[in-house]
């Protein structure tokens, strides 16, 4: 029983980053149709970000973790004002390959930067480890679990209860209408874009915390992840990616501990074929008619 | 008074000519119906009024302002409402949600009280208001687009076939509304391919004919009109 907690644990936490970086790939979608392929690669630059300013002498921790995130959610803003944006109208294939290219455009920018060989990153989270019974729960874990669940509260009061929420989800529904209404679409992507990328940021964070290294094509693996975890949840539906990465975290785990370690990707692949042959459209995503 | 006053308009959907030199003008007070058949301009010029289309030439005047130049999302700010075809009220908020978006650019303190008299106006509304938008009927959601657009307090609201797809009890229903919104001092745009429905409750009217507007006048003298009775009346 006990190494069942435990493998709940170890699923749960990466289940949970692998949840805050599907947000973003949900709330791009779901307002600007697109699928942000450089979304991984922002995890990146905040751990990178994270290890100068800890680094850096006179900098506190805190102001670190801030520069890291606030650093993230600009570069989204900018990524999306420099390369996105002038294909508002364009097909939706140029948009994909812009986007695979802004990723890689950001992997070698800091290949060039950083060189290929990984960056230790030092311990920056002092929580005390917790033992409950004869399971060690991580100080990093607790932070981990605090952090994305205090987010998923806001987000979610955000998204549906403020002025500002309501507006978002009009604008992802009709731009159009939205636009009667006095909504400023460009500046609802701005905004979106800023949100989906500090949560990234927040994601690279606790990455580090928990891998403690930082190389140039971190983001990948959780990037992917957490956009298989974004379409099984449904792209476009917030609760749908919290519950999608958790799955996928809980999934990798189990699979790992009770079947084997080298089918773990078979088995989250299987997930997303299963749930899309069920449900095309995701857990809780649902279909929409676009209008101009 | 003009309120509104379009001049020389000219709309391009890529090589396609839509809109080809229409003028018009909107007095204060007045309801204007621009009726056609369909396919013949009357929506998109509606859309580049309130910025969803840009023209390729003319002025479209609006209490001073130049419309043309101005973006889509600061139109309604200045007092013009749109009631979009097809109503395209915001299926997956609340009833309540799209009618708070309505307000969404008021800064005053009387929001509250406006919602309070769209409720009175649409007692359905106030019934279904925690309800979906999507999950209303088709004349539900015309009256939710009708009080979206109220809650702005718009000096003019503009209405794209407000009674397209209703049934003939909602559709009496709906034109009953326009006359009482008319009353309360808001000037009306009407366009409508109910052509008879339009006339009745309008002052003047513009008919317009693949993207050129080929007749204008008093609503009633154009009812009696024989090419208008034969062409839009069915007579
Ligand atoms: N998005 C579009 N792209 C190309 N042509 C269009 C588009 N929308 C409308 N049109 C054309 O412009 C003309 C006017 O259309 P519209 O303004 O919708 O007419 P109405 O509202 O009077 O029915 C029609 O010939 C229509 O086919
Ligand atoms: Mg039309």
């Amino acid at each position: 029983m006990s190494s069942f907690v435990e493998q709940f644990l170890n699923g749960l936490i990466p289940g949970s980053i692998y949840a805050l970086i599907a947000l973003g790939y949900t709330m791009v979608y779901g307002i600007a149709k697109m699928i942000n392929f450089a979304h991984g690669d922002i995890i990146m630059v905040g751990a990178y970000i994270l290890l100068i300013g800890l680094n850096a002498s006179g900098v506190p921790t805190w102001l670190a973790i801030v520069l890291a995130i606030a650093g993230c959610g600009i570069l989204g803003v900018v990524i999306e004002k420099v390369a996105y944006k002038p294909l508002r109208n364009a097909p939706s294939l140029a948009v994909l390959i812009t986007a695979i290219g802004m990723s890689y455009f950001l992997q070698n920018l800091f290949l060039v930067i950083f060189s290929s060989k990984g960056k230790s990153v030092p311990r920056f989270i002092h929580v005390k480890d917790f033992k409950i019974g004869d399971i060690t729960v991580s100080g990093n874990m607790i932070v981990t679990l605090i952090v994305t669940i205090i987010i998923m509260i806001l987000l979610t009061v955000f998204i549906n209860k403020t002025k500002l929420g309501s507006a978002l989800r009009a604008v992802s529904e009709d731009k159009g209408a939205a636009s009667l209404m006095g909504i400023n679409s460009d500046l609802m992507i701005s905004m979106t874009f800023a949100i989906g990328s500090a949560l990234a940021g927040v994601a690279g964070i606790l990455w580090v915390s928990m891998y403690d290294k930082a190389y140039p094509t971190l983001g990948a693996i959780p990037g992917i992840k957490a956009f298989v975890a974004a379409v099984i949840g449904g792209i476009g539906s917030v609760p749908g990616a919290m519950i999608g990465g958790i799955a996928l975290g809980l999934v990798e785990s189990f699979t790992k501990a009770y079947i084997s370690g080298e089918l773990v990707d078979a088995f989250v692949f299987g997930l997303l074929i299963i749930v899309l042959i069920f449900k095309p459209t995701g857990i809780l995503g649902r279909k929409r008619i676009e209008k101009v | 008074m003009s309120l509104l006053k379009v001049e020389d308009l000219n709309v391009y959907y890529g090589m396609i000519h839509a809109i080809k030199d229409i003028s018009f003008e909107v007095n204060e007070g007045e309801v204007i119906a621009l009726i056609g058949a369909n396919g013949a301009g009357k929506t998109t010029t509606l859309h580049t009024i309130t910025g969803l289309l840009q023209p390729k030439s003319g002025r479209i005047e609006f209490k001073g302002h130049d419309l043309v130049k101005t973006p889509a999302h600061k139109i309604v700010g200045l007092g013009m409402a749109h009631v979009p075809e097809g109503r395209r009220i915001f299926q997956e908020l609340t009833v309540y949600e799209n009618l708070k978006l309505g307000a969404f650019t008021r800064k005053d303190k009387d929001i509250a009280k406006t919602l309070d008299m769209v409720y009175e106006r649409f007692p359905r509304l106030k019934e279904r208001k925690n309800q979906i938008g999507g999950t209303l009927s088709g004349g539900e959601q015309q009256m939710l687009a009708m009080g979206r657009a109220l809650m702005s307090k718009p000096d003019i609201i503009v209405m794209d076939e407000p009674s397209m797809g209703l049934s003939p009890i909602f559709v009496s229903e709906i034109f009953d509304i326009i006359k009482e919104i008319s009353a309360q001092g808001t000037t009306v745009l009407l366009v409508e391919q109910n052509a008879k429905k339009a006339l009745e409750i309008a002052d003047r009217a513009y008919v317009l004919e693949t993207g050129k507007i080929v007749l204008s006048g008093d609503a009633t003298d154009l009812m009696n009109d024989e090419s208008v009775k034969k062409a839009y009346l069915g007579e």
